[in-house]
């Protein structure tokens, strides 16, 4: 019989170390042209710049002319969290840091004490191009220096509201929320996971305890049973919410979202803005989101230069249409659907009824009173 | 291709009480040594020492002059056959049979040289292509032989390889094994439980009995001359009786069993108690007057003579017969009596346990 | 055999080593750190606070319902499988591991698409009544959490016991008729006692895995239904590192006396069950006209509740309910690069469930070899060890590697590595224990033959160890590359963008707008892959896959 008429043994030694090899040529090609260059690293929150028209070359068109200034690589990491994840990471990586510059820190979140242990201060030299009040507004001690501002107010379907059919609404108070027919038909943010969601609870808070001078604990009892299932984690799957579901008419967002809508409508926005009416005054929450240099970050100086790069007009010119907050820099121009827009100026900010201090000692407080009135 | 095998007071306990040993045992140059004994002896424990799965506790074990205690398994140079066959279930049959070759990375050519030439000797040779489980167990057995012979290993130990098997089979495959060891004339310790197995077998045989060798000898020897009472019942016709010794003179004894007289060829003080087996062939049954009355509870025809049980004394004692007359007579006998004596120079005295 | 001893404990010790690096120490090293230094709260005012007791009593109760709701589901459904002949059993009792292999996400997507707004279930009232609004949405909240824990679970339960059914010997259960013993007093005295440790011991089961359950309760739940180990996560992200400790202790503290409690189970059960015995079955058409009807709603309701979800997948893939309209784009933005494109996380995901799932099964092997050791201490250490990291939240495992692990060694910036060690940890349970069976199949006397052959330990393991443990391997490994590719949590937590899977970009789609039918898409992409897996576990082992469970 012939040889080939029994099969024969194959080497195991021979199988394992050609897996073994083509395992690890895998890994290392992978390793290989995954692996970071040497690189400025910006750590920002998931939406950061997400919503102009071309999202995925923004960071090439807004910070290209810097890498090439400075011949260095911008890396903007889109962490897939929201600003209090920011200030976990950088906690987390605090023995080792690897990012220079942290974009996205807002008014509240930089009263924690945390969020100032894992920052340096730096003022920058082009930081006159601030208004000084909203320097004070975020943190006059400059762990942060404001990069956009905006108001964190309610917003409505205008097919839905209207002072035809809701005169209140040129006036709109907490109060009004309450009654049974609007009740159901506002979607808010968990206040523990979404800057929005904290800055309206916040609001409440102001209004309730400063202004009416009442238990603000109150308005949210009345209003758990029609709120309780409307509480979403996030900005983002509250819009999804609001904008999928007719019967929903409120939703606590940002001021300048019927710019947003005019802009790509390209016609009259369906959604307006209501801020809160008291003492025949209106009033909304001012959110200032900030940047810092992280502390022991690899490559502070080019960090600093890129701070005071981002206060420039550069960058400043594309805030408006891509992050749909206001700019900081008030050289620039803006477009002309931010008529549209309300803008801090045009109201009293509730930021200040209650003092830095006063947030910073009382906020775990008041989520805690939040939780256990909603729950 | 042969060993000479020296166990010298090998011993293990387990951690369940049971022991093994100590064993003393020599196995020559091309021998076949059984270890004969009932489940439980410690026989297949003690093959597994030699082989060096288990290892004992104290003694030694020297092959061919070299202590081999601390040699693993793989290189002792062993080839081993187990009931459960254990042919790799992931080859087919040449692989299976090769398989010691190609772990010694013999050449290729080599290999099927010599896979041919097992197959042959043991007419395997259509099943080389064949999966395991397209054989049968007969063909498993000598699969597993060829590939424990492959390597031309100096120690064949073969694990109750037959167990499993039916009767006619058995004995068809008991004279192969005998046939090829013969034709290697390689050294080899077989386990059985089965005497008539070891007989058909055996060069010699090592009667094991609660881990220790009780006794040991050729065939022959064993059936004629059990030293005790459990080599008697379990080797020998298993005839065993208690007696008084009467009377001794010159090698002639007077016993009184159960009431009955006897007489045994053989040396005993006077006045003491004896045990002794008779072959059943050595016991004649009759309808004489001489003997000692018994009953007959069965006759069972064998191969060359009828087995005839009989009632003595409370106790079963098997006697072999051709006396057809006899058995005429006592298939008509509506009592069953009967008569029964010994052939006294066939009587074997036993040893006290 | 000492030598060659001492090299097995060597090669067994390795994986041990590397499971107390990657698991042991991260997880060791967060949870003290958070408990003694924070920041955030002291273990004493994360008790005391209202939050965190209601969390912890809001798993526990959705835990137990979703048991005892599965139980009483599944066990007519037990009944129907272990008593009743008809077609296409074995087709059916196979596919009750579907389910097991989806990931959660992928279910998400499956209940948002069968039961959630512009559902099927929806799509179908609202044609019925000429609506052209939504108006039903069973996939939220708390019916939504509670359906998803019922649609993973059932099957579970069906599939445990009817196997404990099945090894009821007949004899016991015709004496009893033929003692009198109407229907009721059978299954009281008969059934019932017989059953019950599979009940206990399925309901356990279920008990642990709604415990531990993530993505669904973050997905389904919003914010009003938390669970600890949601709360873990938020708590990270918020940077309350003492609060997710103290909660990640108790929640292993709860786990571990659960399990504890499964494997007592188990045990007593192993020792009463007959394994080999016929079952009494009938036929349907010997069921009485009652009996008929009830079996027949029950298969309806419990098929659409099973497949519909998995069917709803598909749907999923090619409709948008934003815009109410069929489209391929879901389809498209699989292969589309850029921000939100489907190809990054598609190819992220093959890439890392592979070499985790190679690190499964390379670990897997000599731990199944560890867990059957003869040394008791050594065998238990290894099954600790394999069974940990079911009972830590993934969260607390990939924040201790993220610490611990990614930080020192500057690993941070692309953290991909720890995404395939976490998916390792995640498959390692299931490949181990697949791998143990078969090696518990494995014929000692095989392997001293080989030996007697004068194979090497090396010779011996490759030419026949792995080629007979091979069904165990592939089934294992199988399910590993399943787990893998299916993990959220563990990965949501660690990746970077540029990290992504398929599971955590579903998961983002699911929170954006107008992005249903992207996740949509990406679940089907991983309901395939995972039903691939499931054919191929089928074909390997045939019925036996489900002892790995």
């Amino acid at each position: 019989m012939s040889e080939s008429y029994y099969p024969e043994r194959r080497d195991p030694r021979k199988i394992v170390a050609a897996i073994v090899a083509v395992v690890i040529i895998v890994i290392a090609a992978f390793a290989f042209f995954t692996w970071p260059r040497p690189k400025i690293r910006i750590y920002t929150y998931d939406s950061f710049m997400a919503y102009g028209e071309n999202p995925d070359t923004i960071d090439e068109t807004v910070f290209g002319p810097f890498e090439e200034r400075y011949g260095v690589d911008i890396e903007i990491t889109r962490l897939q969290t929201d600003a209090n994840g920011i200030i976990s990471r950088l906690v987390a990586e605090s023995d080792n840091p690897v990012a220079d510059v942290v974009m996205g820190i807002d008014n509240i979140l930089i009263l924690q004490s945390l969020a100032k242990q894992v920052l340096t201060p730096y003022e920058p030299e082009n930081l006159s191009l601030v208004e000084q009040q909203l320097i004070d507004a975020l943190d006059s001690e400059h762990y942060v220096v404001p990069f956009d501002y905006g108001l964190v107010t309610l917003i409505y379907k205008t097919n839905r509201v209207n002072e035809t059919t809701h005169p209140e609404i040129a006036s709109l108070t907490f109060g009004d929320l309450a009654t049974p027919e609007l009740a159901s038909t506002l979607i808010t943010e968990n206040p523990h996971l979404s800057s929005p969601g904290l800055a309206f609870l916040l609001s409440q808070i102001a209004v309730y305890e400063k202004i009416l001078e009442e238990d603000w604990t109150t308005w949210w009892s009345e209003m758990r049973p029609d709120l309780q299932d409307n509480v979403y984690q996030g900005w983002t799957e509250a819009w999804t919410a609001w904008n999928g579901n007719p019967s929903k008419y409120f939703l606590v967002s940002y001021g300048t979202d019927p710019a947003y809508s005019a802009w790509w409508t390209e016609s009259e926005p369906d959604t307006a803005v209501a801020p809160f009416s008291y003492q025949d005054e209106q009033w909304a929450w001012m959110q200032v989101e900030g940047m810092g240099l992280v502390k022991n970050g690899p490559n502070p100086e080019i960090g600093k230069a890129f701070i005071e790069y981002c206060l420039s007009e550069a960058v400043q010119s594309y805030v408006a249409t891509n992050q749909w907050m206001f700019p900081v820099n008030s050289d620039v121009t803006l477009d002309p659907v931010f008529e549209y827009a309300i803008h801090p100026d045009e109201v009293n900010t509730l930021n200040s009824l209650l003092t830095s201090e006063e947030i910073a000692a009382n906020l775990a407080d008041w989520l805690d009173d939040y939780d256990n009135v909603m729950s | 291709m042969m060993v000479h095998i020296e166990l010298e007071n090998m011993k293990r306990v387990f951690r369940d009480g049971t022991r093994i040993g100590p064993i003393n045992l020599t196995v020559d140059d091309g021998e076949l040594v059984t270890l004969l004994g009932p489940s439980g002896s410690g026989k297949t424990t003690t093959l597994r020492m030699i082989a060096g799965f288990i290892r004992p506790e104290t003694g030694i074990l020297r092959f061919d002059g070299e202590d081999v205690l601390d040699i693993p398994p793989r290189e002792r140079g062993i080839g081993m056959v187990f009931q459960s066959t254990s042919l790799f279930p992931n080859m087919n049959v040449f692989q299976n049979i090769s398989f010691a070759l190609d772990m010694a990375e013999w050449e290729r050519k080599d290999v099927i040289d010599r896979v041919e030439e097992l197959a042959h000797l043991l007419d395997i040779e259509r099943l080389l292509a064949r999966r395991i489980d397209e054989i049968s167990g007969g063909e498993a057995q000598r699969v597993a032989l060829a590939r424990a012979l492959a390597i031309r290993p100096r120690l064949l130990l073969l694990d109750e390889p037959l167990s499993a098997l039916d009767a006619q089979l058995k004995e068809r495959l008991q004279f192969e094994v005998k046939r090829i060891q013969r034709h290697l004339g390689i050294t080899t310790i077989y386990v059985t439980h089965a005497q008539s197995e070891a007989f058909a077998v055996s060069d010699r045989i090592a009667v094991l009995n609660d881990g220790i060798i009780v006794q040991e000898g050729t065939p022959e020897e064993l059936y004629d001359k059990p030293k005790t009472e459990f080599v008697a019942r379990f080797v020998g016709g298993g005839n065993v009786f208690k007696g008084r010794v009467i009377e001794s003179i010159d090698g002639r004894l007077q016993v009184e069993v159960a009431d009955e007289i006897v007489e045994l060829q053989g040396e005993a003080e006077e006045g003491i108690e004896i045990v002794f087996t008779i072959k059943p062939e050595d016991i004649v049954c009759s309808l004489s007057d001489t003997g000692v009355p018994v009953k007959v509870l069965s006759i069972i025809p064998q191969i060359g003579a009828y087995k005839v049980i009989l009632q003595f004394n409370g106790t079963e004692v098997d006697s072999l017969t051709n006396d057809m007359e006899f058995l005429r007579a006592i298939r008509l006998s509506d009592d069953k009596s009967a008569r029964m004596r010994f052939k006294t120079s066939e009587a074997v005295i036993l040893e006290r346990e | 055999m000492e030598r060659s001893q001492a090299a097995e404990y060597a090669i067994v010790a390795i994986p041990l080593i590397l499971l107390g690096i990657f698991i042991l120490y991260p997880v060791l090293t967060v949870l003290l750190r958070g408990i003694l230094y924070g920041p955030g709260r002291t273990p004493f005012e994360t008790l005391e606070s209202a939050r965190t007791q209601r969390v912890i009593g809001f798993t526990i109760f959705q835990a137990l319902l979703s048991a005892v709701t599965s139980l009483v589901v599944g066990i007519p459904g037990a009944f129907i499988l272990a008593r009743l002949r008809f077609k296409g059993k074995s087709i059916i009792r196979a596919a009750m591991i579907v389910p097991f292999v989806l990931p959660p996400i992928v279910v998400v997507v499956g209940f948002l698409g069968m039961f959630g707004e512009y559902g099927i279930l929806d799509l179908a009232i609202m044609s019925l009544m000429g609506s052209t609004e939504s108006l039903i949405n069973l996939a939220s909240g708390f019916t939504g959490i509670i359906m998803a824990h019922i649609f993973y679970n059932v099957p579970l339960v069906v599939l445990m016991v009817s196997a404990s059914l099945q090894r009821l010997r007949p004899e016991l259960e015709e004496s009893a008729e033929l003692l009198g013993a109407d229907r009721l007093q059978r299954f009281r005295h008969i059934f019932l006692p017989h059953i019950a440790p599979s009940l206990l011991a399925s309901a356990s089961l279920v008990f642990l895995f709604c415990f531990m359950s993530f993505p669904i309760i973050l997905a389904l739940g919003g914010a009003a239904y938390s669970t600890v180990e949601v709360e873990i996560y938020n708590s990270f992200t918020y940077f309350d590192y003492g609060r997710a400790s103290t909660l990640a202790v108790i929640q292993l503290l709860v786990t571990v006396t659960i399990a504890w409690v499964y494997f007592r189970i188990g045990r007593a059960e192993k020792t009463t069950a007959d394994k080999t015995s016929f079952t009494r079955t009938v036929a349907f058409s010997e069921l009485s006209d009652l009996e008929k009807g009830a079996t027949a709603v029950y298969s309806i309701a419990l098929a659409v509740l099973i497949s519909g979800p998995i069917f709803a997948i598909v749907h999923a893939a090619f409709y948008d309910p934003s815009a109410q309209v069929y489209t391929l784009s879901g389809i498209q933005n699989l292969l589309a690069t850029g921000i939100g494109g489907g190809l990054v996380p598609l190819a992220n995901s093959l890439f890392y469930a592979v070499i985790a799932t190679l690190f499964a099964v390379v670990l897997g092997i000599p731990l199944a070899y560890a867990q059957r050791s003869r040394s008791k201490e050594l065998a238990g250490l290894t099954s600790f060890m394999i069974l940990l990291p079911l009972g830590i939240s993934s969260i607390t495992i990939a924040y201790g590697l993220m610490v611990a692990i990614a930080v020192p060694l500057g690993l941070s910036i692309n953290p991909w590595p720890l995404i395939i060690i976490a998916q390792t940890i995640v498959g390692l349970p299931l490949s181990a224990r697949s791998i143990e069976i078969s090696l518990k199949d494995i014929d000692r006397n095989i392997l001293d033959q080989a030996d007697s052959l004068g194979s090497s330990r090396f010779q011996r393991l490759f030419f026949v160890e792995l080629p007979l443990l091979a069904p165990g391997i592939m089934v294992g490994g199988v399910f590993a590359f399943a787990m893998a590719i299916g993990e959220m949590s563990a990965t949501l937590f660690i990746a970077l963008p540029q990290n992504i899977t398929l599971a955590v970009a579903i998961y983002q789609h699911l929170g954006q707008p107008g992005q249903f039918v992207n996740a949509g898409a990406e679940a089907l992409v991983l309901a395939i892959a995972c039903f691939l897996a499931f054919l191929a576990i089928e074909r390997i082992s045939g019925e036996s896959a489900g002892r790995a469970l």
